[in-house]
């Protein structure tokens, strides 16, 4: 049963009407536009927990316009995206916050138009039930990051983000072309007319299909061998900016590659087998780069490469188990990559070069954003009584329960290289170092890394999301229930 | 068929560009084709050969439902995409100003200070 809710098409137009307002009244309201941005993004989360909590029965359905589906725009979520926006919603608050203390300077009006687009374009992707509607919103997440990452107007910012636009419009042609070749075939845009009428899809033009989004959703998704923008917008954007990058934009793409994988391709073998070796080979190029770093940032970035591919290799890896560990190392990724950020950049925050050399001897002049790095690369690295330990455990369970022995090996080399690089940024932490203290962390900005650190240490301990099972099964079933959008109506 | 060829075409020549050219400007602008490219061949996957425009003026004309209509979506989408583009190519354009102000060229092989 699907239920109508507006609730959804709050989550999208609240950031999209206070980016344009907001930015129009700038000249009069120039003190307050961070408060008030900090403001919609709360209201924001609190409207998504409202939204969880009914999707936890039934899926929730929006038609626009007064138009009946499949004709028009409809939005639709199920649990399964119920929690994604949970989480989005939930960085983005964090996010909006501590930048009233990050950024002191340079274009603040524009960054916080970019912000609130960049959260509607990813709210947007989110919810939607059309895939036009999904390509306009992605791209609206594009844009706003692609000026985003150029925001400081540094010489390095610059080059990262002219790359990244270079590279990210390249995918976008892509995944329009596939759109192009979608609607030929089967007349329609709405995902649950798709996901009936694809049966009637000859398999070499699915292929086809199936090419051009997984090469379109794969560069924003960051997959090997498409990914070479990401870890130079990663690390040369805002630290802010690079947490919402790290842990929002690329797993935008993910999403995509999901719903496009249960609904329009409905499960097709091949297809499957490109992303769980594309998953392999990220993971291993992304921890073996992340090694050879000498940035913070940069190693951030390329952690989280190797990352998306461990995430990647358990959704695509082929049992229901292995999904929900695949979910739940999602979340664990966003949580923890965010405090990484976060915290490490606000150390960082006076220097320009982000070297490791600067978290010297952290832990004893900042000492809560000190733990947040720790808890946070522990938790990355799947150290018990972190969130990180459930959610890798799960991922190897799954794959013995499989018996594929090779998998687990190449996962555990990465977590070994990964544990090498983390534990090289912990021992830097407690460095001895001369630098004087030039400047103290604000409470409230504490005050986040402490509620992220609680997060992740409390789910690791208790790891209860909800019903995490139901909701990959949604999404397993997500075609079945988005067509009956198209019964509700008659 | 001749749409596809000129549709894909432009795509092709647009995809050349940006790989081949130097010049930041001239990667924008294949950029830009690329995607015209892309309009056209949505475009044309809604183009029936002597359809009519999608307005129904009168509903009483005899055999509507035998009458050939273009299918009016595609043209919906591309009037979106035009505008998506336009923004790419603005942000673009304006990265181009900053990327030369800094570099001092106008040559990508010139801009790789960031290595993996």
């Amino acid at each position: 049963m699907v239920v109508l809710n507006s609730y959804p098409l709050y989550l999208i137009l609240l950031p999209l009407a206070s980016a344009f307002l907001l930015f129009m009244l700038n000249s009069f309201i120039k003190k307050i536009v961070p408060v008030l941005s900090f403001l919609v993004l709360g209201f924001n989360f609190f409207i998504s927990i409202k939204l969880f909590a009914i999707v936890q029965h039934n899926p929730v359905y929006v038609k626009l316009a007064g138009f009946l589906p499949p004709i028009g725009i409809n939005l639709f979520v199920s649990g399964f995206n119920g929690l994604f926006v949970v989480v989005i919603n939930l960085i983005g608050v964090a996010v909006a916050l501590y930048s009233l203390y990050y950024i002191k300077e340079g274009a603040k009006s524009q960054y916080y138009f970019l912000l609130l687009l960049f959260f509607a374009g990813i709210n947007g992707i989110a919810v939607t039930g059309d895939i036009f509607n999904f390509f306009v919103f992605f791209e609206i997440l594009s844009i706003s990051a692609y000026a985003l990452v150029g925001i400081g107007n540094k010489k390095l910012s610059i080059e990262a983000g002219f790359k990244y636009l270079i590279q990210g419009s390249i995918g976008s042609l892509l995944l329009l072309i596939g759109i192009g070749f979608l609607y030929s075939q089967v007349g329609t845009l709405n995902l649950g007319d798709i996901a009936v009428k694809m049966s009637t899809v000859d398999v070499k033009m699915k292929l086809l299909i199936g090419a051009l989004f997984i090469s379109g959703l794969g560069i924003e998704s960051a997959l090997f061998p498409l990914n070479f923008w990401l870890p130079d917008a990663h690390s040369m954007a805002p630290s802010s900016i690079s947490a919402v990058l790290s842990g929002l934009a690329i797993n935008a793409g993910l999403y995509g590659l999901l719903l496009f994988y249960f609904v329009i391709m409905g499960t097709l073998l091949p297809v499957l087998n490109i992303l769980f070796v594309a998953g392999i080979v990220t993971m291993l190029v992304g921890e073996f780069f992340a090694y050879r770093q000498n940035n913070y940032k940069r190693m951030l970035a390329f952690s989280s490469t190797g990352q998306m591919g461990l995430v990647v290799l358990a959704f695509f890896g082929g049992t229901v188990s292995l999904m929900v560990a695949g979910l739940l190392q999602l979340i664990n990724h966003m949580l923890s990559k965010v405090l990484l950020f976060l915290s490490g950049g606000y150390i960082l925050k006076n220097r320009d070069d982000y070297d490791l050399d600067g978290l010297s001897g952290a832990f004893y002049k900042f000492p809560i954003a000190a733990i947040g790095i720790i808890i946070g690369a522990l938790s990355l690295m799947g150290v018990p009584l972190t969130f990180g330990f459930y959610s890798k455990i799960k991922i190897l369970l799954g794959f013995s329960s499989a018996g594929n022995i090779t998998v687990i090996s190449l996962i555990l080399i990465a977590s070994f290289i990964e544990g090498v690089y983390f534990i090289k940024v912990i021992q830097k932490l407690f460095n001895k170092s001369n630098d004087k203290k030039e400047f103290k962390i604000p409470l409230l900005v504490n005050l986040i890394f402490i509620l992220f650190i609680l997060l992740i240490l409390i789910l690791g301990v208790y790891p209860h999301l909800g019903n995490v099972n139901g909701y990959v099964k949604n999404l397993i079933n997500s075609s079945k229930l988005m067509s009956e959008v198209l019964n509700v109506v008659k | 068929m001749i749409f596809y060829i000129g549709a894909f075409g432009l795509v092709l020549i647009g995809f050349l560009i940006m790989m081949t050219q130097k010049n930041v400007f001239k990667i924008v602008i294949g950029m830009s084709i690329a995607e015209t490219g892309v309009h056209l061949f949505l475009i044309t996957v809604g183009f029936i050969k002597s359809g009519l425009a999608p307005i129904i003026y009168d509903l009483n004309i005899d055999k509507l439902a035998e009458i050939k209509f273009v299918d009016p979506v595609p043209q919906a989408l591309i009037l979106t995409s035009i505008v998506i583009g336009v923004a790419t190519l603005g942000v673009g354009l304006a990265f181009i100003i900053n990327v030369v102000k800094h570099y001092k060229t106008e040559d990508i092989n010139k801009i790789k200070e960031l290595k993996w």
